[in-house]
């Protein structure tokens, strides 16, 4: 995979027809992108043409292409749009209620304890703290996500944020959302009775099939595999029997193991009737770190494999199997869209996560990290700590430095700028600092071998129609 | 081990802050000269042999490199970027003027209905949680790949 970003033997462009662009070989086109997230696909012979000042269509001159024809209200209105991020306070807000787990997942980030350790439980007065700092932000929207260890085994201190931020709601008025990430081995019918009552919509994992799930998710005392199935059908059965709830979430962790067998998780996942594919790659920190050796992979390697996934998943749309995946979807938004649609960073500014003994992070992954011994992304504490005093920490000023790609090396210059992100917390974690060394960096090798993959796909007319086709899942 | 680097070319602004990214796997020693920087890199590792001292050696002047390099981009962008952290953090906290907490939260009504959900919270984790609580400091080790279900 090439990590050069633009053609080579391009040296002089003209300078009255041709307007700031990163430019890179895709496929057997040219990419060019500039600052307000415009894209155009052209033929070399084209994009030599143009950097001549001889190519000058319609679509070159609408998508700011063209330094002659700029509009600059319109260019400047682009701008602020795509530049000056309206975040309107953090929104998704990430609470660990336990580190108990009845789980020993190969992969498992958090670093867990035995199920009789409740000394690791958020208790009922932290988790009160937890979500008056919660409704501390501005945020018109907020999601509160149940994390662990597995949160079930902290079912009462569940129960009580939902009906404490239910009742909180009632004058704050927000649009209030839940989400449980859970292993389903605990869920009943009277949980899922509450939980479909107050709105919470359910998230699993779900590797693929029974010899790799089992392989990656070891359950202490049980079958990890058929408790997840179990979980799945239940929740469905209710959303069949018109329960207002959401189709739940499975996402499929990618370990070495499911390198090469891309198919049978897909099909796994659409069998239950899940249109939604989500694949989770490993990251070398916290947890992961540990079992690198055995369950890691290169970047190419998970390249290659989303790349043959995402191939089966356009030919099953094109059989009119209802299936779409997550990573795409999210890029379609930004590509075809202009949107930041779920931003991956701006940890601090956009979510929020708190640890079960009421410290704060400015990310879950700045969280994992503390576990390792690095507590640079811990800035507060839920019972002491105000949201502006968050917001004031130093580590939140430089994570969002960090996340600015226009003051990074290498990525202001990358044709792919305006659809990828910096992840701050990847580059503390693997390179020691929150701004990273690009040429070097395994998230940055990964997302431009992804963008490679999408921008190939949308080369081929067929492969476009589906991708495009995917769009209207982006609000579900 | 020890690199003889140029005044010209490398700063000491970018000397300090690559020393810093790496201080958790080398110490540096840093001297300076009218024409040079000698940096001295040891590795923090006692058990560091020839070859990962060179690597991180290396290491050292990628990030050096790495330094230089966001100093320049700095100097092109650094209005827009300030510009853009300033205008999120000022977006995120809700403007100059935040809204303070709705006042039908400060009723006795509204204290008694979150006093009664905490001591029935409490309650049912006193009823419901297991009574064994291990030694402290017993995190669980990483699981053995072969140790399958």
């Amino acid at each position: 995979m090439s990590r050069l970003t633009e053609p080579a033997g391009v040296l002089e462009a003209s300078p009255l027809k041709v307007a700031a662009h990163n430019a890179r070989t895709v496929g057997s086109s040219v990419l060019i992108t500039n600052d307000v997230g415009e894209h155009a696909l052209l033929s070399p012979a084209d994009y030599a043409r143009y950097l001549a000042g001889k190519h000058e269509t319609p679509e070159l001159v609408k998508k700011d292409f063209v330094r002659d024809q700029h509009e600059f209200g319109h260019l400047a209105d682009r701008t602020v749009a795509r530049q000056l991020l309206d975040w309107k306070g953090p929104n998704v807000h990430t609470i660990v209620v336990t580190l108990r787990c009845n789980f020993k997942c190969l992969y498992c980030h958090a670093s867990v304890v035995g199920e009789e350790r409740t000394d690791k439980d958020m208790t009922v007065a932290t988790a009160k703290s937890v979500v008056d700092l919660v409704f501390q932000s501005p945020s018109p929207n907020l999601m509160i996500e149940f994390q662990g260890g597995e949160p079930l085994l902290n079912w009462p201190v569940v129960k009580f944020i939902v009906q404490y931020a239910r009742e909180k709601n009632k004058h704050h008025k927000r649009a209030l959302h839940f989400g449980l990430i859970s292993n389903f081995s605990l869920l009943d019918d009277a949980k899922i009775d509450f939980l479909i009552a107050n709105g919470v919509s359910f998230c699993t994992s779900l590797d693929g099939p029974k010899d790799l799930h089992d392989k990656n998710r070891i359950f202490l005392g049980g079958n990890s595999h058929e408790s997840v199935l179990v979980g799945l059908q239940m929740v469905l059965a209710r959303k069949a029997a018109g329960q207002k709830t959401d189709t739940p979430n499975a996402i499929c962790t990618i370990t070495r193991h499911s390198l090469g067998r891309s198919k049978e998780i897909v099909d796994q996942l659409v069998a239950l009737g899940l249109e939604r594919i989500q694949f989770g790659p490993l990251d070398p920190i916290g947890f992961a770190r540990k079992s690198w050796g055995t369950i890691g992979y290169t970047s190419a390697e998970f390249v290659a494999f989303y790349s043959e996934a995402l191939d089966y998943i356009i030919a099953l749309n094109k059989k009119g199997v209802k299936a779409y995946e997550k990573m795409a979807l999210i890029f379609m938004v930004r590509i075809l869209e202009g949107g930041h649609w779920r931003f991956p960073n701006a940890d601090g500014v956009a979510r929020l996560a708190y640890d079960h003994d009421g410290s704060v992070y400015s990310c879950e992954e700045g969280r994992l990290l503390a576990n390792e011994g690095d507590g640079f992304f811990k800035i507060g504490h839920a019972a002491t700590s105000t949201f502006t005093d968050l917001l004031d920490h130093p580590t939140v000023h430089a994570s969002l430095l960090a996340s600015n790609s226009n003051a990074q090396p290498m990525c202001f210059q990358c044709a792919y700028n305006p659809f990828c992100s910096v992840l701050p917390v990847y580059n503390q974690g693997t390179q020691g600092s929150v701004f990273g060394r690009m040429p070097e960096n395994g998230w940055c090798e990964k997302m431009m071998g992804l963008f490679d993959v999408v921008f190939t796909k949308l080369q081929d007319p067929e492969a476009r129609k589906v991708l495009e086709s995917w769009l209207e899942y982006k609000s579900r | 081990m020890k690199m003889k680097l140029s005044r010209k070319i490398y700063s000491k602004d970018a000397l300090l802050i690559a020393a810093q990214v790496l201080s958790t796997k080398v110490n540096v020693y840093l001297e300076e000269s009218k024409s040079d920087y000698t940096v001295t890199i040891e590795a923090k590792r006692r058990d560091a042999g020839k070859e990962q001292l060179e690597a991180l050696a290396g290491e050292f002047g990628n990030e050096l490199l790495n330094q230089e390099y966001r100093f320049l981009v700095g100097r092109f962008n650094s209005k827009i970027s300030s510009l853009i952290v300033t205008q999120t953090l000022m977006a995120a906290r809700g403007g100059e003027a935040p809204a303070a907490a709705p006042a039908a939260e400060q009723t006795p009504e509204f204290r008694k209905l979150v006093a009664d959900l905490v001591k029935n919270a409490e309650a049912e984790v006193a009823r419901t949680m297991p009574r064994k609580i291990a030694d402290q400091g017993t995190v669980l080790p990483p699981v053995k790949e072969d140790a399958g279900v």
